[in-house]
């Protein structure tokens, strides 16, 4: 029998609480941005709740860190679509993030976890063949998005963005340190 | 499963992006209404209310062609006032640039 995972039960309940923070904020906002925001979250919840025990976790600082830019995205502050040009390009960009996001965290599957851990091999089938860190890519590629709806909002993507590649690297390091690079 | 979950994501973008391009055509009407001045939007309104109570009463049925023409002469009308509205203030401008020559050239 597996044993249970406690700490993704606990991440799950995570999700769940962002995507209906990601709810409340397109509630408010309408903007898609939060609305594909929910399905990855609930997705990723799911995958939570029936994740694999880790063998080796990192270290406490590295997932504060990581929930706190797991958090980032749902602080975006809106805008008003003063065109129709930067509509088309801020929702272009959105789905084009989330659908990346989205495809990495099925491709990941029960592996998934928000800080690095050990569980099972590294996953290098389906987006990760041709990008390391798809999740990351995605995130970033919709974000944009944002910044270009309301300049406001590049305060936070460059917070988000200097997070996103420290926890790039440290998943390297933290991987490579394990042989499993 | 991962591919049927795939394909589930790949239908949501889809969705979304045709959702997208559906809004943006109709978004078209909307930044024309936000490019007319107050007492356009005001002149419309008026329109718009005097014809529906017409319509109400049995006097007027629209047909798709007489939309059409309506909007033209609708659009001509706005452009008119416009061009009047500049000429107006052009004029009232020159005027009182030739005051002050008046005023500062006196006696010619």
């Amino acid at each position: 029998m597996v044993p249970k995972d406690w700490s993704g039960r606990i991440a799950s309940l995570m999700m769940l609480l962002f995507a209906a923070i990601a709810f409340q904020r397109w509630l408010e906002s309408k903007e898609m941005f939060f609305i594909l925001l929910v399905f990855r979250d609930v997705l990723a919840a799911v995958y939570f709740w029936v994740r694999l025990p880790a063998r080796e976790v990192s270290h406490l600082t590295l997932k504060v860190v990581a929930y706190g830019s797991a958090m980032l995205p749902l602080c975006y502050l809106g805008g008003s679509d003063s065109s129709i040009e930067l509509m088309l390009i801020t929702r272009g960009l959105a789905i084009l993030g989330f659908l990346i996001s989205t495809i990495a965290t099925i491709d990941l599957g029960n592996s998934l976890g928000i800080a690095p851990a050990v569980r099972g091999g590294v996953c290098k089938t389906g987006i990760y063949k041709y990008l390391k860190h798809p999740m990351y890519t995605g995130y970033m590629v919709a974000e944009i998005g944002m910044v270009l709806l309301n300049p406001w909002n590049f305060l936070l993507f460059a917070l988000s963005a200097c997070l996103y590649m420290m926890r790039m690297r440290w998943e390297n390091r933290f991987l490579s340190e394990r042989t499993l690079h | 499963m991962k591919s049927i979950l795939k394909v589930i994501a790949i239908s949501i973008a889809l969705g979304a992006s045709f959702q997208t391009v559906v809004r943006a055509t109709d978004s078209g009407g909307q930044y024309l209404e936000a490019s007319m001045t107050e007492d356009e939007v005001i002149l419309i309104d008026l329109l718009s209310q005097r014809l529906q109570s017409r319509q109400s009463n049995g006097a007027i049925l629209f047909t798709d062609e007489d939309e059409s023409q309506l909007a033209q002469t609708l659009t001509k009308y706005i452009r008119q006032t416009r061009e009047q509205m500049r000429f107006s203030n052009e004029l009232l401008r020159g005027k009182e640039v030739m005051g002050v020559k008046e005023s500062a050239e006196p006696g010619i």
